[in-house]
């Protein structure tokens, strides 16, 4: 298994902790604080459940096991793939400091942080893409 | 990787990047009080995406991949389910989007729902028979009958 693919892995199941770690707390009594901090990060663990786990867990396999690239870079350029991975565990990592609600009081910046978080999601996105693309292709 | 596979595939991959686009625009949204309706597109954004993109994507490598059959016309079995459930999906994906633009419970927005649920069933149809030994894990008696 290539190491790429092992960081995609074993990061998709750190999501998949965090997003169950969420929604455990979201049973907490919506009055308390904890359920209040909880049901304002509820999209952010639909995201760290479908795009830092199951997202991740595609990407990592398919580079995996997709058809070879060419016979001297057999899995394409490694530089998309990794460009990918950083990407989109950024953009997660920052989305979890900007999209809940209560950030706005701690501090009004966390717009431009938001929007950092999207751009990077999307790039994280658009480099897999590329990468895999020249690898969907018959023997 | 056969043909079918790869353009389930590619759609798959248009899928993400498109919801990938919906959903950035949709966070800057969130940002901007009273700029973008973000909550209006949010069924949309998952559509393409656990639809458009991830579930079609496993039905493309599945396909790929999943144990064949040696004495069938094809070697994918019936191959006539996973056009159906490609078509369906892709049908049904395209009939959401137009929803959108629609008032809400369309008639169109119904279809849409019609052809996801076609899509599963055909995808199950096909992929369920498939789900069997490898040739080389299958009992001597079995490989000699060719199945």
């Amino acid at each position: 298994m290539p190491r790429i693919t092992r960081w995609f892995l074993k990061s998709g199941l750190m999501y998949l902790l965090l997003a169950l770690v969420i929604e455990i707390l979201v049973t907490f009594p919506a009055s308390g604080p904890v359920g209040t901090i909880a049901a304002g990060m509820r999209p952010l663990a639909f995201h760290f459940f479908f795009v830092g786990w199951v997202a991740q867990l595609i990407m990592g396999v398919s580079h995996w096991f997709f058809p070879r690239y060419r016979r001297e870079a057999p899995r394409g350029k490694s530089a998309l793939i990794w460009g990918a991975f950083g990407c989109l565990n950024a953009g997660l990592i920052l989305r979890f400091f900007s999209e809940p609600a209560f950030w706005i009081s701690v501090y009004p910046g966390r717009i431009w942080v938001a929007w950092i978080s999207a751009g990077l999601q999307w790039m994280g996105f658009l480099l897999y893409t590329f990468h895999i693309w020249p690898r969907i292709r018959g023997k | 990787m056969p043909l079918r596979s790869q353009i389930t595939l590619r759609l798959a991959l248009g899928y993400m990047v498109a919801a990938a686009t919906l959903g950035a625009w949709m966070l800057v949204g969130k940002t901007i009080p009273h700029t973008i309706a973000w909550t209006k597109w949010l069924p949309l954004h998952i559509a393409w995406m656990v639809g458009g993109g991830f579930l079609q994507f496993i039905m493309g490598t599945a396909f790929w991949i999943l144990p064949k059959f040696a004495n069938q016309p094809s070697f994918y079995g019936r191959v006539y389910w996973f056009d159906l459930a490609v078509i369906s999906l892709n049908g049904g994906l395209f009939l959401f989007t137009v929803a959108q633009f629609l008032p809400p419970g369309s008639f169109w927005q119904a279809l849409s729902r019609w052809g996801f649920g076609i899509a599963v069933f055909a995808f199950i149809a096909h992929i369920f028979p498939r789900i069997k030994p490898f040739r080389s894990e299958e009992p001597e008696e079995n490989r000699q009958g060719g199945q």
